[in-house]
């Protein structure tokens, strides 16, 4: 029983944690390098681009994003918030409305706006295609 | 010009961090729709879907103009009525509808109203904001009152700032500001969150003075006003608390205070008095926000806001007779506010209600009612019916303890004819409460004068003691706290009683129609807003005759200014002299107009604004231009120039330079005396302004800018109580040239 325990346990622990690599990868989740952020889960990724949390494991975050029609934009919204770029507006719209405090994620046009970002700004967090996530910044997960 | 989408993630990104990273480069508001506002709706929507005729200044433009003070940038906005008054103080107003003291628009900090509760004004120096806090200015012309209540008659200006948002201005901030006429100004700002709560604060030196003396249409200097000092220097600090409860429960406090020295007081300039020395200005705010999401559709909030502004004047403020005599206006005001928002898809809801508490103690008001409880309800829907398609409707009730009830219904469709182009209608009815009015006017109605001038008293008393015929006369001011005052008459020497009505006035009125139409692209912008508007139950001063005939004669005094005084409140006896009152009139203010504008960004470089406002303001049969036996009727009110231009040209000298160039135009206008219905031309004004905008690095920036100016001085009531001599309308012109520099600087 310990055994098959130890035999499994890497494969939940890959399965839970960020896409090792050399997987098959489309979208890098990123932190800037001075964020002490090691990886980060689907769901909290997702709660913090909703704006129902303000960071993830008590690190505040400001999360990056891109304008709705971009290819990374509709896979990200698709993959991780689960809902189409409409239905992501329309969330943040009635936030606005209600009054909440919690910012929308800012939303830039191009890739290399949101990684030049989030490496200058400690504390952002952003997505990028994985073949753009370099050294600059620090990922804490990868999306298939 | 940079492409829509980029405007927009400037812009956001400007808002989260601009503060943080030195990265204020907003697009200019009028690029794109994406600049958002919440004074138009209480909550934030993008600028071209609002239902009303909006405008919006941004901190980019804030940034690249370096502007002296906010009116100056202001007037550069189509519909915005902006006049000069003496001592750097300004009325602003909007689509016609400028006065003296003006009330006629609710000017909101951070959605909180701002004004005097006495007058209902606002005064642009006592606003207690730094300049270099504010995110956008949003003026919201036409009839807010179904939103805001009395006195938001025809317009909204709301200043929003950054005060209140920690987590994205962190860090250590400086200006510094050097001009000619000795403007000076310090500004430190500093901002941390940590965790779940964080705080901001603020603080500024300014000092300015008064530009060059006035002159006359001749050029020559206008008598009296040289003589006095005209030079403020204050203090505004302000403090901003935010403390969250997770996602959805936020509490924000604020305090912030404006120390305000004035060298004099407008109010003792307008009198042009020698003798007028100088005003301290308290102006103190504390409010606190509790906001709670109940759930994705529902959210409450609660307000308690508590205003204080107080005066403490060097000479008495209406005379300035006594050098000696320290007198105090003392007013504030505490305000309740809850509110509900409830957003059930295709219908939005905004509903609550305020609770007000004045209390007004002092040199201008000293009688028993002088506490007045106001009590609003409103509920404003939003529907689209479908995409193209959405209507606002709202509806306020009101109810006073000094004016009764009121009401203000408001309509409006927006129909979005393709993405870059909307068409929109408008009606409203909206009102204004004359409690400004109403108690300014009682100091200058013989019956409150003995409570409310006690420097005239003392100087009357010392001047007149020997008078056998105004002992009496002094004997009753001194007996009577209301409005019984007894005169004696000469013919038969027995005490006269007589009693003066107690000021029983309507709110003004004012219905409005409104019809707009914008098409934003890429490059260019191009907007058409028309407007008419009648307002009912006009509240002006007009003569009332007769009101001092018992007393039958005079005896100077042989005080100049004491008589002068006796001349101007109590008309030139002896008897059977007009007196003046304000009443409603009765008569109906007509106001139609068109506002254009476009912009166009001729290359990468180059951008070219300009707006034109045409307005045509009628009020038959109640003004007439000059005084006297040559005096010639006009039905065309004073403050409303029936043009306003405004050129605006933005060239980027690369990445980190801007150069601004602003002419501002202004037609020949009217102006007017408080206390008679007379109106004197005032010729055009020009207002030219080039600034240059240079960012060193993400950190330091420096702005220059050098201004131009012929611009006017509005006589207002000079005049009428000028004491020292029965002059014609004082007002006057400044012809000057003014620079400034700003270094802004972040740690």
């Amino acid at each position: 029983m310990v055994r098959l325990s130890c035999l499994w346990a890497p494969l939940l622990l890959a399965l839970a944690s960020p896409t090792v690599a050399g997987e098959d990868c489309a979208i890098a989740v990123i932190v800037n390098l001075q964020t002490a952020l090691p990886s980060a889960s689907v769901a909290d990724v997702r709660a913090l681009y909703l704006g129902e949390t303000t960071g993830i494991q008590s690190k505040n975050l400001r999360p990056v994003g891109y304008v709705a029609g971009t290819p990374i934009r509709t896979l990200f919204d698709t993959a991780v918030l689960d809902m189409t770029s409409e239905q992501f507006a329309e969330h943040w719209r009635s936030k606005r409305f209600l009054g909440s405090f919690q910012k929308q994620p800012i939303a830039f046009k191009s890739v290399p706006a949101v990684k030049k970002f989030v490496a200058e700004v400690e504390g952002s967090i952003g997505f990028v295609p994985c073949s753009e996530a370099d050294a600059s910044v620090r990922t804490i997960l990868k999306l298939p | 010009m940079p492409s829509k989408t980029l405007s927009l993630s400037i812009l956001i990104l400007t808002g989260a961090l601009g503060a943080q990273r030195g990265l204020a480069q907003a697009a200019s508001p009028e690029e794109g729709s994406e600049v958002e506002i919440q004074g138009a709706t209480k909550h934030p929507i993008p600028v071209d879907q609002a239902p009303q005729n909006v405008s919006v200044i941004t901190r980019r433009q804030i940034r690249e103009l370096n502007p002296r003070d906010l009116p100056d940038l202001l007037q550069l906005l189509p519909g915005v009525d902006v006049f000069r008054k003496q001592s750097g103080e300004f009325e602003v107003s909007t689509l016609g509808s400028n006065r003296d003291y003006n009330n006629r628009v609710v000017v909101l900090l951070d959605g909180k109203p701002v004004m005097n509760p006495l007058f209902g004004y606002t005064s642009w120096r006592q606003l207690p904001v730094v300049l270099e806090s504010i995110e956008r200015i949003e003026v919201i012309k036409g009839p807010s009152s179904a939103q805001y209540g009395a006195n938001a008659f025809a317009g909204v200006i709301n200043i929003v700032t950054d005060q209140s948002d920690p987590l994205s201005r962190e860090g250590k901030q400086s200006s510094t500001a050097l001009g000619d006429r000795g403007y000076f100004s310090q500004t430190l700002r500093g901002a941390e969150w940590k965790n779940d709560h964080g705080y901001t604060f603020d603080l500024r030196y300014w000092k300015d003075s008064e530009r060059s003396p006035l002159v006359d249409t001749n050029g020559a200097a206008v008598p009296g006003f040289g003589a006095i000092p005209d030079s403020f220097e204050k203090l505004i600090g302000t403090f901003d608390y935010e403390k969250d409860w997770g996602t959805k429960t936020r509490l924000s406090m604020r305090a912030s205070q404006v120390q305000n020295n004035s060298h004099p007081t407008d109010v003792t300039s307008q009198f042009n008095l020698p003798g007028a020395s100088h005003a301290r200005d308290r102006t103190f705010m504390l409010t606190a926000d509790l906001f709670h999401e109940i759930s994705s559709r529902r959210a409450v909030l609660f307000r308690a806001q508590y205003n204080r502004y107080r005066t403490e004047f060097d000479t008495d403020p209406l005379l300035g007779l006594v050098d000696d005599t320290k007198t105090v206006e003392d007013d504030q005001f505490l305000e309740l506010e809850l509110q509900g928002r409830s957003d059930l898809g295709k219908s939005k809801y905004v509903y609550g209600g305020t609770f007000r508490h004045t209390l007004n103690d002092g040199v201008f008001i000293d009688r028993p009612d002088e506490q007045v409880n106001t009590e609003t309800v409103y509920g404003q829907l939003e529907y689209q019916f479908d995409k193209s398609n959405e209507g606002l409707f709202g509806l306020l009730l009101y109810n006073s303890s000094q004016n009764g009830f009121d009401y203000s219904p408001k309509v409006s469709l927006v129909h979005t004819l393709s993405p870059n182009e909307v068409v929109r209608a408008g009606w409203g009815r909206s009102f204004r409460a004359p409690e400004g009015v109403a108690y300014f006017l009682e100091p200058f109605e013989f019956a409150s004068m003995q409570t409310s001038v006690p420097g005239f008293q003392d100087a009357a008393r010392q001047a007149l003691a020997g008078s056998p015929l105004l002992n009496p006369v002094l004997a009753a001011l001194d007996s009577s706290r209301g409005n019984l005052v007894s005169f004696v008459d000469p013919a038969t020497g027995q005490p006269v009683p007589f009693t003066l009505p107690k000021t029983d006035l309507k709110n003004e009125a004012l219905h409005q129609f409104d019809l707009g139409w914008e098409r934003r692209k890429k490059r260019y912008l191009f907007k058409v807003d028309l407007w008419h508007s009648e307002s009912s139950d006009l509240i002006f001063v007009t003569p009332t005759g007769k009101l001092l005939s018992p007393v039958a004669s005079f005896t100077p005094s042989g005080n100049s200014a004491v008589d002068g005084f006796l001349r101007a409140a109590f008309g030139s006896l002896p008897p059977s002299v007009p007196q003046t009152q304000f009443h409603n009139t009765g008569l109906v203010q007509k106001s139609t107009g068109i506002t254009l504008e476009g912009g166009r960004s001729i290359s990468s470089r180059l951008r070219l604004d300009a707006n034109v406002t045409l307005q045509r303001v009628t009020l038959p049969g109640f003004f007439s231009i000059g005084a006297g036996a040559g005096a010639l009727p006009t039905d065309r009110p004073p403050f409303t120039p029936p043009i306003q231009a405004n050129v605006i040209v933005r060239y980027g000298t690369g990445a980190k330079s801007t150069l601004t160039s602003v002419t501002h135009y202004t037609a020949s206008t009217l102006s007017s005396s408080i206390l008679d219905p007379h109106v004197f031309p005032l010729p055009a004004t020009v207002i030219e302004d080039l600034a240059f905008l240079h960012d060193f690095d993400r950190n330091t920036s420096l702005s220059l800018s050098v201004q131009n100016v012929f611009d006017t001085v509005h006589p207002e009531f000079i005049h009428s109580l000028d004491i020292s001599s029965a002059n014609p309308p004082i007002g006057g012109f400044l012809q000057d040239r003014t620079w400034l520099a700003t270094l802004h600087r972040r740690f």
